[in-house]
């Protein structure tokens, strides 16, 4: 079937929640409303008020109720209205949720997802175009996944969901409706932990996540005469697919990152760190990065352009690096 | 003068609107922030009020329709007297989540001027690389370590002449030749060893790189293409991998004159190629060795008759797979060869289509001169090449008498693997082939 | 009550008082790492809200509450392991003192951002609200806490829902060394539940009576469905904020006359005017709790310490390979 990406998201709810019934949906204005986004549309009619939650404006308190429903067996998913509020509840994420197993000495363990809308290419400022992946995962007990197409979207959900961890789950509002894609009818999965190999190359490595993942697979469509790509996209930000990673390093020798994220302290640095480490002598290229410039992301369009990462940065640094 | 109606972006995921209904008509006067049309996006249903006063002068889009934001819907003709340039809409806010956006530019104090603007200073240039020193990266490192290189040797082609993988691969590479044609002259090295010694680490193989070309005015340098770059990495390596046997037949096709003739009598038209394909697969039938590939240092003869026939297309060449060929008819040759390339000039062969060959035919064409010799199809042991097809006089037995007639001839070329075929089996089966096209029986 | 009731509860406060001592005493004599959070003085408050609990009901306590973890089932040599940092202890030494709960007895773990539990206790009684399940959460928190946004977060989400789940503030009056006045512009911490749409009281923390009164009260108001309520309990700590604190923030006459309404000794007094054989009661209970705790001390001195390895195990429920070939 055809869906959007925000329609896949969707989807994954309603059938988890019609799966399992401990599985709840807790976010401001998901229930009647249907959620800022449209994200949980139809789902408190569907399976009921006592299930899909209108929470206060208190995202602390959204996540460690969380975490209370998790030591009692149940599956909540925790909406942030926009990902860029997740700050407010950060305390409850880092030191409640992700600890929680850890400092109980494995007495329990503690499902619950944090999702919400990330991500900026949609003149939405400051506090409505944040990609804060990288806080969590410094954070050892999450895990972080930001898919990049509808098909991921909701297999990752899904798996997020079932998982025994606390996954805090990235989805990117500039492809909401942005892309359409097929999807199977029948139930599937999408594996935390795994990376996506999207187009095999051999003289050279991309690796992104998220809406990046489009602009990049687009440039190695548009540059096929000149350079092979190889394309991957993470999926997982904690844990990285290192063995995904470093096969495609080992082949092409070459390495540029790109994410929409600021430079310093992303998940470039970290992924450039372990290439650098574990692949030196393959590489024939210094590991490059791509992606926001240090600076909040703006509101007004050419200096949002100007900041954030595209088609024509990602190819001027793709050139860049096969003439290394 | 005329301005645009356009589908707001109600809400920052929103990418396209529905035109639910017009409150206004062609031809009527609109005040400015009159409700001119209702829209329904993912996120919201709203009216959207006029930009301007002014007279509705077109109306672009019908109720019912869905269309992209910023699509105009349609467009007002403003009063001449008042006409100025419509200010630029300010951005949408997303009122759903963030409330009136006035109200926090209202509480602000004036802007506080900002410091003058100081200009960073341009970075100086970067020191020239030093004379004699050789830029390398890591892995060239590590490859001349492993393969005792010396890299002064070799040209470098990255930036400021820094010397590439690429570039240490095609050394690589053409070395290798240089030492194959040495050994192989000598008799020292069996090929099949060396495959052992030097593939492994080499591959893939590039073709070799020699100093930069002294370049004229006017002279082209045309970078090749990962197709390109695949075509030559294969043909090389078949080239290394696969010592070579070429022979020739000499077959006479008048009698697949004959056949074609009278199909063409009954509305088929049939080429040359399909009879070969036929006579090819009911061979290999008979000569499993011919119908193998070659998997480490194990020979797996194959079960089915895969032909891989090789096709001339816009982009290049295609070499398309007819499964099971033994197995059909000549009309269904015939008609599958039709659709592959009529299908491969669209661009609509599935790879699929495209790979599990056991045997490969290449057919050059009406051009394609005398004979030739065709290069192996890895990991296949053999190929057939169609010669020119030209009437010549022949001397021909006619009850016990010699007799000089002219039939169409074709010189007809297989190459087989020596690995693996020996003489008597290659042989064989060319001139088998040949039999079966002389003998004119293709039922 | 009854005799046998008044002599379990004396029994409690008197093991609490041992097993505070005790570890004061381990401390001082540099058998203990890290820090250690004595609730002497405070015996009564935990004493009085657990001790009627029912074993699914959930408690939340707060970093100097190991009275409430004994009262409401933890092993007292588990208990003792745990602030060894052994491997026999909740958090198999993973970390120190409260942190690591005894989840099969329904005591959670805090975190050191008091107040952080709040919210975790309200989630829980949602739960135990849409599943009409008649069990109980009860939330200890500081007077210092009570300055946090999630102890306002959790408070008003209960108060939304009427969710089962009783907020027990011990305002001991300082927050490390922040008297009352300087963190709080109301008299009582307890004045706030009306801005919640729920009931507050404020009760003598030292008192067990009191104390047991106003739990009783609570308690079953959130186990029949009529919502949430915020007991404040005035009471004392005798040490400072840790052992390492001297304290000397605080007056010796106000120290004095917090000890002289010590919550055993009010016990004690109590048990005397019912004309129990008190002496008897006295030293019967001294020679039981001293000889748990000794022995608690005895199993967690003798429970292995973890190995350095073990730092990666229970981090994820199935363990991740972070170092991909």
């Amino acid at each position: 079937m055809l869906v959007t990406y925000i329609e896949a998201i969707r989807q994954a709810m309603d059938e988890e929640l019609a799966r399992d019934g401990n599985v709840l949906l807790m976010g401001e204005d998901v229930g009647v409303l249907g959620g800022a986004f449209k994200a949980s549309a139809g789902l408190q009619e569907k399976h009921g008020a006592d299930r899909v939650v209108d929470m206060p404006i208190s995202e602390s308190l959204i996540v460690g109720a969380g975490v209370g429903l998790a030591v009692q067996g149940m599956r909540p998913i925790l909406e942030m209205q926009f990902i860029d509020f997740i700050s407010c509840g950060f305390d409850q994420i880092v030191n409640s949720a992700a600890t929680l197993r850890y400092r109980h000495g494995g007495q329990t363990a503690c499902p619950i997802v944090v999702r919400g809308p990330s991500g900026g290419g949609v003149h939405g400022g400051l506090y409505h175009s944040q990609n804060p992946e990288a806080w969590f995962c410094h954070v050892p007990g999450l895990k972080v996944v930001a898919p990049a197409t509808a098909y991921d979207a909701k297999g990752l959900l899904k798996s997020a969901i079932r998982d025994d961890d606390p996954v805090i789950y990235f989805e990117h509002k500039f492809l909401y409706r942005r892309i359409k894609e097929e999807i199977p009818a029948e139930e599937y999965l999408v594996p935390i932990g795994k990376a996506a190999l999207r187009k095999e190359g051999r003289d050279l490595t991309v690796i992104t996540y998220g809406a990046p993942v489009h602009a990049v697979m687009k440039a190695a469509r548009d540059m096929a005469a000149e350079v092979d790509i190889e394309v991957i996209d993470l999926r997982t930000l904690l844990p990285i697919d290192w063995a995904t990673v470093k096969a495609s390093v080992r082949k092409t020798g070459k390495v540029l990152i790109v994410h929409e994220a600021r430079l310093t302290g992303g998940i470039g640095g970290e992924v450039a760190a372990r290439i650098a480490q574990d692949c030196f002598e393959e590489l024939d290229g210094p590991v490059m990065r791509l992606a926001a410039r240090d600076v909040h992301t703006p509101f007004a369009p050419a200096m949002e352009d100007y900041v954030l990462p595209n088609q024509e940065k990602i190819t001027e640094a793709i050139r860049k690096l096969a003439a290394y | 003068m005329l301005i645009d109606v356009v589908m707001p972006q109600l809400g920052e995921s929103v990418v396209e609107g529905v035109v639910v209904k017009w409150l206004v008509e062609v031809g009527e006067l609109v005040a400015k922030d009159q409700p001119l049309l209702e829209i329904s996006t993912d996120k919201v249903d709203a009216e959207i009020p006029s930009p301007s006063a002014g007279r509705v002068a077109q109306i672009l889009v019908k109720p019912g329709e869905t269309v992209p934001i910023q699509a105009v819907l349609a467009k007002l003709e403003t009063d001449p007297a008042a006409s100025r340039p419509a200010p630029e809409a300010p951005p949408k806010w997303d009122e759903e989540t963030e409330g009136f956006p006035g109200h926090m530019a209202r509480k602000t104090e004036p802007p506080i001027p900002a410091p003058p603007r100081v200009e960073p200073s341009a970075p100086p240039p970067p020191p020239p690389p030093a004379a004699g020193r050789i830029r390398i990266t890591p892995v060239v490192g590590r490859m001349a370590a492993e393969h005792g290189l010396d890299l002064s040797m070799i040209p470098g082609t990255g930036i400021d002449g820094r010397v590439t993988r690429k570039d240490v691969e095609g050394y690589l590479a053409s070395e290798a030749l240089a030492k194959e044609t040495t050994s192989s002259a000598l008799g020292s090295e069996t090929p099949a060893k060396k495959l052992k010694t030097t593939g492994a680490k080499a591959a893939p193989s590039r073709a070799p790189i020699v100093s930069p070309p002294p370049l004229a005015e006017g002279d082209q340098v045309v970078p090749w293409t990962p197709t390109r770059k695949r075509i030559a990495e294969h043909m090389v390596r078949s080239k290394h991998t696969s010592p070579h046997v070429h022979i020739f037949a000499e077959v006479d096709m008048h009698r697949v004159a004959a056949v074609r003739a009278k199909a063409k009598k009954e509305g088929v038209n049939l080429t040359w190629l399909p009879f070969v394909i036929h006579a090819a697969a009911k061979a290999l039938r008979e000569t499993p060795i011919m119908n193998a590939t070659v998997w480490g240092e194990s020979t797996v003869l194959k079960k089915d008759i895969h032909i891989a026939v090789a096709v001339d297309t816009e982009k290049g060449l295609l070499v398309p797979v007819l499964r099971n060929a033994d197995r059909m008819s000549l009309k269904e040759i015939s008609a599958a060869m039709d659709d592959f390339g009529a299908r491969a000039k669209s661009g609509k062969i599935s790879p699929d289509e495209l790979s599990g060959g056991t045997f490969s035919i290449t057919n050059p064409g009406i051009k394609g001169n005398l004979f030739g010799t065709p290069i192996i199809n890895q990991p296949q042991v053999g190929i057939l090449r169609l010669g020119q097809i030209v009437k010549r006089p022949v001397v021909i037995d006619v009850d016990g008498e010699d007799s000089v007639v002219v039939r169409p001839m074709m010189y007809l070329c297989c190459a087989y693997d020596h690995r693996v075929i020996d003489g008597v089996a290659g042989n064989g089966f060319l001139y088998r082939v040949r039999e079966i096209l002389e003998a004119g029986d293709f039922s | 009550m009854t005799e046998q009731k008044d002599r379990e509860l004396y029994r409690w406060l008197r093991l609490i008082r041992e097993f505070e001592d005790r570890i004061s005493a381990l401390d001082k004599q540099g058998k203990l790492m890290g820090g250690v959070y004595s609730g002497k003085g405070q015996e009564a408050v935990t004493v009085g809200f657990c001790h009627d609990l029912r074993w699914d009901d959930w408690i939340f306590p707060l970093h100097r509450d190991l009275g409430a973890y004994l009262v409401k089932g933890a092993d007292p040599k588990r208990l003792m392991a745990q602030i060894f940092g052994k491997r026999d202890g909740f958090a198999k030494g993973k970390d120190s003192y409260l942190h690591g709960g005894d989840l099969a007895n329904g005591i959670f773990g805090a975190t050191s951002c008091l107040g952080a539990t709040l919210p975790v206790a309200a989630g829980m009684a949602y739960k135990f609200k849409i599943r009409k399940e008649d069990r109980v959460a009860i939330a200890f928190f500081g007077e210092g806490a009570s300055s946090r946004g999630d102890v306002h977060e959790a408070m008003n989400f209960a108060g939304v829902h009427r969710l089962p789940v009783v907020f027990v503030c011990e305002n001991n009056f300082y927050a490390y060394s922040t008297p009352n006045e300087l963190q709080f512009g109301v008299d009582n911490v307890a004045d706030r539940a009306v801005g919640y749409g729920f009931k507050g009281e404020v009760v003598n923390g030292n008192d067990l009576h009191d104390v047991m009164k106003a739990a009783g009260k609570a308690i079953d108001r959130a186990r029949k469905g009529d919502g949430p309520t915020l007991v404040e309990c005035k009471t004392y700590r005798y040490h400072g904020h840790s052992e390492h604190d001297r304290a000397d923030y605080r007056s010796e006459e106000e120290v004095i006359t917090w000890e002289s309404r010590d919550p055993i000794s009010l016990w004690e007094i109590y048990l005397e005017k019912r004309k129990y054989d008190i002496a008897a009661i006295r030293k019967e209970t001294t020679g039981e709790v001293t000889r748990i705790v000794a022995e608690a001390v005895a199993f967690a001195e003798a429970s292995p310490a973890p190995e350095g390895p073990e730092a990666m195990e229970d981090l994820y429920a199935m363990p991740i390979d972070t170092e991909a070939p």
